[in-house]
């Protein structure tokens, strides 16, 4: 099951960096269906489980951006603390589509902020990044993190249903359960 | 339960505070340890998704154009017809000017070294204008060596290299300067990127006069890029705000979001 996961993880950033960046421009270049993947695995399995699949996810991207090493990993990080911490408070054990769909989207926006902080800080330590987030059109910014949000709730629908086929019970975030 | 909260609170601090350490160690260093080797392995599947993807993109494009396919064509055959007895001038022009050249004993025209390289990515970080090609240094390709696309239009330059593959950056990169000229003035300057949208040319003396239209090319000025490649038109003039130099917005022939294959000049050499 675990490679399994690894693989469509594997797809998934090949997918978001040789396909849709491509095919679909500069507004959809980022890390949205690894962001995705990463809330359908952090719903199934808790934060703690879900830590090694943050940094492997996260270590995935830093070595395909112009970023430093641990940009990606410390972004996973404090998105999904915040998802976790808000899900385990007010959502407990609620999957339904709408509700990840709404995660997704907020997950979208949130990881845009911190990547902008983030290379904020790093040209004021001296190192020289390409412009980013200074976008033509607004209205296609938003498009695109809506496409990402609805492919979001197919891939948490599939990695349920992986779930499901190998007999696997979903982890800290079930009703009742920590 | 409070136990397992603590935990779970102290965990996501530890892994904090680790990545942020972790972070700042591996800051500014241009390449992160076995960044080659990774890029290495995932050559081959990334090189087949951006074909796949190439290959969906010309079949949905053939569908979609199949309207305007009779109109095309007579556009194209015509355009092919003037062409080809352009042709017929330029070789007599071009023996004239050999013969010229061997008289007055000046060196023969230089022809590229080109390598020709698929476009298999885009920095996934969202710096929209830096692109990943699967040819790196073991096909012999180094940094600042010019990219260009048909028949000699520069899309950028080659910004930072693996092995296996390699980034370039596009020249309406905010980073990005290369020296240029106005063909019908002579005039020189540099073109750079400005608000990601397009690029400039700047540092043309107000004494100079630019029309839209005109042709910049790469000036080859300091043998970094080879002189010759086409940049854009100019389009927009506008006085800089000392009023000392004048600044040229350029047109590109190119659209830069269609860009697949790419060739990399890997340096002039003589006939």
């Amino acid at each position: 099951m675990k490679k399994l996961l690894v693989l469509l993880a594997i797809i998934l950033f090949l997918i978001q960096y040789s396909v849709i960046s491509l095919e679909f421009g500069s507004l959809f270049v980022g890390p949205g269906l690894m962001a995705s993947f990463l809330i359908a695995i952090l719903l199934k399995e808790g934060f703690v489980r879900s830590l090694k699949w943050i940094i492997f996810v996260g270590l995935l991207l830093d070595y395909f951006s112009s970023t430093s090493l641990g940009t990606f990993v410390l972004i996973f990080l404090i998105v999904m603390g915040v998802f976790e911490f808000y899900y385990s408070k007010f959502e407990q054990g609620n999957q339904k589509s709408s509700m990840v769909f709404i995660s997704n989207l907020f997950s979208f926006f949130l990881i845009d902020v911190l990547l902008f902080l983030i290379i904020q800080v790093d040209v004021l330590l001296g190192n020289t990044h390409d412009a980013f987030l200074i976008k033509e059109e607004f209205v296609w910014y938003i498009v695109s993190r809506i496409f990402f949000s609805v492919v979001g709730v197919c891939i948490n629908f599939v990695i349920g249903k992986l779930y499901r086929f190998f007999g696997m019970s979903t982890g800290e975030l079930k009703l009742g359960k920590i | 339960m409070k136990q397992a909260l603590n935990k779970k609170n102290m965990l996501f601090y530890i892994t904090l505070v680790i990545v942020v350490i972790l972070f700042f160690l591996f800051r500014g260093i241009d390449k992160k340890p076995f960044e080659g080797l990774v890029h290495t392995v995932f050559s081959p599947f990334t090189r087949f998704f951006s074909n796949a993807e190439k290959f969906s993109r010309d079949r949905i494009s053939f569908f979609g154009s199949i309207g305007s396919l009779k109109s095309n064509n007579e556009d194209l055959f015509e355009e092919n017809l003037e062409l080809k007895s352009q042709i017929a001038k330029l070789q007599d022009i071009k023996k004239e000017n050999e013969e010229l050249r061997n008289q007055l004993k000046l060196a023969p025209y230089e022809e590229y070294d080109l390598t020709a390289s698929m476009v298999v990515g885009r920095d996934i970080s969202g710096a929209t204008n830096v692109f990943v090609i699967d040819v790196g240094s073991s096909d012999g390709v180094e940094q600042q060596m010019a990219v260009i696309v048909g028949e000699g239009v520069l899309v950028g330059k080659v910004t930072k290299v693996l092995q296996r593959s390699a980034y370039f950056e596009l020249i309406k990169s905010k980073n990005s300067r290369v020296n240029a000229e106005i063909i019908e003035s002579g005039a020189k300057g540099i073109v750079r990127g400005q608000f990601e949208t397009g690029a400039i040319l700047d540092m043309i003396p107000q004494t100079v006069e630019v029309k839209k239209g005109d042709t910049v090319i790469t000036s080859g000025v300091g043998n970094i890029l080879p002189r010759g490649l086409l940049i854009g038109y100019a389009h927009d003039v506008t006085a800089t705000a000392d009023r000392l130099f004048q600044q040229v917005s350029l047109i590109s022939p190119i659209n830069y979001e269609s860009i697949r294959m790419v060739w990399i000049v890997k340096g002039a050499k003589i006939q």
